[in-house]
């Protein structure tokens, strides 16, 4: 035991603890819902889904359900050991991601440290209980064995990249992301063997390696339910400008933002630092630090991305700058034995630390439905369910997944998370619709919609609320549901209730 | 503490980044060029200035530049100065806050804008930006050049630099920032050479037109401080005491040409005023957030893409060659800025061209001499250096600058003849009726309607420009700054729909609005019982009021 404890590990301890706490956090993702909803689908008739079973807009459109098994996983957590459960599994993950980090940088656990936290801040806006988190942590791991191959040279290291492969095509659609890691790898090399002619020999050797993993990689994302089609999945929503606009992650960062400003700062700090320290990071790394930094700036979802990238970057270049100004700086020290008193001291620390972690898991776990009230319409679902105002409904698109987990099958959905089924022509004519432009009313009409739920913000509820054919059933902070007065209209008599 | 390793610029007798013109250049092209050649062949700035100030005005850029209405009420505040010979101090051009405080801060541009206006109509506009946009880059390709002595790189750059920064070329006042902060960073990097403080006397002299021209005269200060901040660095981080002394001695001078630009600033009819102004305007998170050009850039247009192409130009640089703690400082400036906002990205752009390509050009001078690289890549580099030597000694002997000054006084003569040669109409700019409403407002005219209107702020400005002198008010423009926040968050309530949008109406007298068919404010009002529709045609709808809001309420 004592062995262990040194305090440098204790300091390792704290990293990861104080990762995990800041990733331990409510699930609030608005797609969590439908994949929740999916897993059980899939749990329950043994089956994937190859067409929509939610929207009453779109039904039996091919859905490509990519992240099939991140849904299972999701659905089999939440069935077995419920919200803590999620929580602990998806904090554990992201925390992970960034041990892997860590581990790969350099300058001692101090500087390792610093970095590492650093670079886990500005990825903050984008943790929760969503597939994602897996393509975080499969993206560390890759990285991780990219950097064993490059120091070792054996390629025997290489080869746990195409089993991985096969986890990732099934989990997220950002497996697409580990294939050109792994081929701007082989890229590297070959620019390294063509301006650094004394190792040309060994980098040529690195790249037939790379190359040869590589198309083991593309034969391993093969494994999937939709065979060849996920190849074309990531194209689709890469190059669809309605997705890339209107979905937040995928619009550009916004640095007017507070919590964009890690981010800025590590885009910034990375270069500045590397150009300062004098201490060239490796082409792989470059290569991969401009691609990712587009990357991110072009959609801040791949901010994660770069962060992994960036962190041992800016390590190893506050290494160098540290050890030009004559500090010397501690390295890792897994074995030492210590006075029985300091052994105690840190043993009680890591206890108190890995406390202070279970119980903010619990915390969170037990604020799940706290946090649920408040950020989503839980009153106004509970109203449908208890009034049954006439289907079917249109809603915002944040909703969608809520409503397909609380409503589904009894009422299907507008619109939801899966931007790639909708399509670029409906998502924009939902928006539209949304915010009260152009003929909200014939789009209303095609879709046979008799009841809207919105946020009172919308301006469509605003416009409802004031319009004659129409008439407002429910209103909270929430919430507004608005229902039809048509003649046929077969809802119930709701306006007793209203009135209340 | 031992000195980190960007000494190349810590000695300042060497200036390590003189340009490297070579010795030998004289002996590539030993006769000057003939004097036929010297008028008829255009250098690569010549080239630069004529597809610029081409594509601006004849080109399809031409209407462009006037996409966005601001230029309206610029041009008619010009006249109203011209008018009274007095700059406004209070509002004249909405109904909503008329007579309130106003800082009319850019009102000298105003006045030329006019004076451009008077002579040739909005073609006059337009001329008069593209001439300054052209300026601009040209002279920013004759800088890169000279710092760089590598013409390939320095027109490579440019490009570029035009390419991004043509995200922001609109006909508005801080198109004369854009050449300012050039004339500055000339003055502060011949000075950084030589020490020499008369380098700097000129800064406060220009900063009293400056300050009169446009908001961007702010970067007149910041940019000194920068300069200071790497001389302070450097002095406090050099073990050579030589060096710390002359690097105190700049950061002193700096310093106290920078007050005394600071006081030159002053010098504005609002006095320092201004700045109180100015920092409730720039501290104001609500209209940082909300005004386009003031948010993050959306690095799916091309322009932007250009611009990170420039920081990633930046960085290679970086990583291939030496460089200053004022390169690294200039760079994280230029590229926060540009992250911040869309609208710093020319500036940003040009900053980063002029970091680039003296380092690009060493870079090249190391491959060249490198041993340690493949035979390959040295060939190409010593085949650009030649190329570009060749190129140079050109370029050093065309500066006659014939064609531009052609080309420019043909433009004027077209632009004094109503954009007409002979019958054939060559320039005929105006504001774009797809995206103004051009029919609406002569809808307005017409109905003799002058006041009470909404319409959003974008199309503000055209309906001054098309609808002030003939006495029309409107309800709000672009001049967010003067409007404030407060009313500015009524206005959203109207345009995103918001609860009370009908209260905003009645609070300001609104008795018309002129809006987009396809908004949402349309389609609410189309529902409501108390608005008719008046006029519609593709670009605008205008609906009244059934029973009008008495104009004896209006203030």
């Amino acid at each position: 035991m004592r062995k262990y404890l040194t305090i440098t590990r204790l300091f390792e301890l704290v990293i990861v603890l104080g990762i995990f706490v800041l990733a331990a956090r409510s699930v609030g993702d608005p797609d969590f819902w439908w994949h929740l909803r999916t897993g059980q689908h899939i749990v329950e008739t043994q089956s994937i889904p190859y067409a929509d079973i939610y929207s009453h807009t779109n039904p039996g459109k091919p859905w490509i359900a990519h992240e099939w098994l991140s849904e299972v996983v999701i659905y089999g957590v939440y069935r077995s050991v419920g919200w803590l459960g999620l929580i602990v599994a998806f904090g554990a993950c992201i925390t992970a991601a960034f041990w892997i980090v860590f581990r790969r940088s350099d300058g001692g656990p101090y500087v390792a440290g610093v970095a590492t936290l650093w670079g886990a801040i500005a990825t903050i806006p984008f943790w929760g209980v969503r597939p994602q988190m897996f393509s975080l942590l499969l993206a560390s791991m890759f990285l991780y064995l990219l950097d064993r191959h490059r120091e070792s040279r054996n390629t025997a290291v290489l080869w746990w990249i195409p089993p991985l492969v096969v986890i990732w095509v099934n989990v997220h659609g950002g497996y697409a992301l580990g294939l050109a890691i792994v081929g701007v790898a082989a890229l590297a090399e070959l620019v390294d063997a063509v301006v650094m002619p004394h190792k040309r020999h060994e980098s040529l050797h690195a790249a037939r390696a790379l190359a040869v993993v590589l198309v083991a990689c593309f034969a391993a994302a093969l494994i999937n339910p939709n065979g060849y089609r996920m190849f074309l999945y990531p194209l689709e929503t890469l190059s669809s400008p309605s997705q890339q606009s209107l979905i937040y992650e995928w619009a550009s960062p916004d640095f007017h933002l507070p919590r964009m400003q890690a981010f800025a700062a590590l885009l910034i700090g990375s270069f500045v630092l590397m150009i300062v320290s004098g201490k060239r990071a490796p082409t792989r790394d470059l290569l991969l630090l401009v691609l990712t930094g587009y990357a991110a700036l072009r959609s801040s979802r791949h901010i994660p991305l770069f962060v992994l990238v960036a962190v041992p970057v800016v390590a190893a270049s506050l290494k160098a700058l540290l050890e030009v100004h004559g500090w010397k700086l501690v390295s890792r020290q897994d074995w030492a034995t210590l006075p029985t008193r300091k052994a105690v001291l840190h043993a009680t620390l890591a206890l108190v630390l890995v406390g202070a972690g279970a119980t903010r898991a619990l915390q969170v776990a037990n604020s799940q439905k706290a946090f649920e009230t408040s950020e989503l319409p839980t009153s106004a679902v509970t109203f449908i369910k208890q009034q049954h105002p006439p289907g079917p409904i249109f809603h915002s698109y944040e909703w969608g997944g809520y409503l397909i987990w609380q409503l589904y099958p009894e009422y299907r959905v507008f619109i939801d998370g899966r931007a790639d089924l909708y399509g670029d022509a409906f998502l924009e004519e939902f928006v539209r619709t949304y915010k009260a432009e152009n003929d909200w009313r014939n789009v209303l009409r095609k879709f046979d919609v008799n009841t809207v739920v919105l946020p009172p913000e919308a301006p469509l509820a605003v416009l409802l609320q004031e319009e004659p054919s129409w008439r407002t059933v429910f209103s909270d902070n929430q919430a507004v549901i608005c229902v039809r007065r048509d003649p046929q209209s077969t809802a119930p008599d709701t306006t007793a209730l209203a009135q209340q | 503490m031992p000195p980190l390793n960007w000494t190349a610029d810590t000695d300042l007798t060497s200036t390590g980044d003189e340009p490297a013109i070579p010795a030998d250049t004289a002996v590539l092209t030993p006769q000057q060029a003939p004097v036929w050649a010297r008028l008829v062949m255009p250098s690569i700035g010549d080239l630069i200035f004529l597809l610029t100030f081409w594509f601006l005005t004849f080109g399809s850029w031409g209407a462009r530049l006037l996409s966005d209405a601001d230029t309206g009420w610029h041009i008619r505040n010009g006249e109203q100065i011209l008018g009274r010979h007095a700059v406004p101090y209070t509002d004249s051009f909405s109904y909503t806050m008329h007579g309130s405080p106003w800082y009319a801060w850019e009102w000298l541009y105003d006045v030329v804008l006019a004076i451009a206006h008077k002579f040739g109509g909005l073609n006059g506009v337009v001329v008069l930006s593209a001439l300054l946009i052209a300026l601009t880059f040209t002279t920013l390709f004759r800088m890169a050049s000279r710092l760089c002595g590598n013409v390939v790189i320095a027109a490579a750059l440019t490009l570029v630099a035009i390419g991004a920064s043509s995200i922001h070329f609109l006909a508005r006042p801080h198109l004369v920032t854009w050449l300012f902060v050039l004339v500055w960073l000339a003055a502060l990097d011949k000075f950084r050479r030589d020490g020499n403080w008369k380098r700097l006397a000129l800064l406060p002299v220009l900063m009293l037109i400056w300050v009169n021209l446009h908001g961007g005269f702010l970067l007149g200060l910041v940019l000194p401080v920068i300069y200071a901040t790497a001389n302070v660095w450097t002095a406090v981080t050099s073990s050579d005491v030589q060096t710390r002394r002359q690097n105190w001695a700049m950061a002193r001078r700096i310093g106290i040409a920078t007050l005394l630009t600071s006081a030159a600033t002053l010098a504005n009819p609002y006095g320092y005023k201004l700045y109180v102004h100015l920092s409730e305007y720039l501290g104001s998170s609500f209209l940082m957030n909300n005004i386009s050009e003031f948010l993050s850039p959306d690095f799916h247009f091309v322009q932007v893409k250009l611009f990170l192409l420039l920081l990633v130009v930046a960085l290679l640089a970086f990583a291939l060659t030496k460089t200053s703690v004022l390169d690294i400082l200039l760079v994280a400036f230029s590229t926060y800025a540009g992250l911040y906002a869309a609208r710093n990205i020319p500036i940003s752009a040009m900053l980063l061209t002029l970091v680039s390509a003296p380092m690009l050009a060493r870079a090249l001078d190391d491959i060249r001499l490198s041993d340690d690289l493949s035979s390959a890549i040295r060939r190409v580099a010593r085949s650009t250096d030649n190329f570009s030597r060749r190129m140079m000694a050109l370029e050093r002997q065309l500066t006659w600058q014939v064609l531009p000054v052609a080309l420019v006084a043909l433009t004027l003569v077209v632009c004094a003849n109503g954009g007409m040669i002979g019958s054939k109409q060559l320039l005929d700019l105006k504001f774009e009726s797809k995206r103004l409403p051009v029919q609406a407002a002569e809808f307005l005219a017409s109905n003799k309607i002058e006041a009470q209107v909404f319409a959003e702020d974008g199309w503000g400005g055209y309906l001054i420009y098309r609808l002030h002198p003939e006495g029309f008010s409107v309800f709000v423009d672009d001049r967010h700054d003067f409007y404030g926040e407060a009313f500015l968050k009524d206005y959203l309530k109207l345009t995103k729909l918001r609860r009370g949008w009908s209260d905003v109406l009645d609070r300001h007298w609104v008795n018309y609005v002129l809006i987009e068919p396809d908004a949402a404010l349309a389609n609410a009002l189309r529902a409501s019982a108390d608005w008719n529709l008046m006029h519609q045609d593709g670009t605008a709808v205008v609906f009244a009021r059934k029973v009008p809001i008495a104009p004896a309420m209006v203030k």
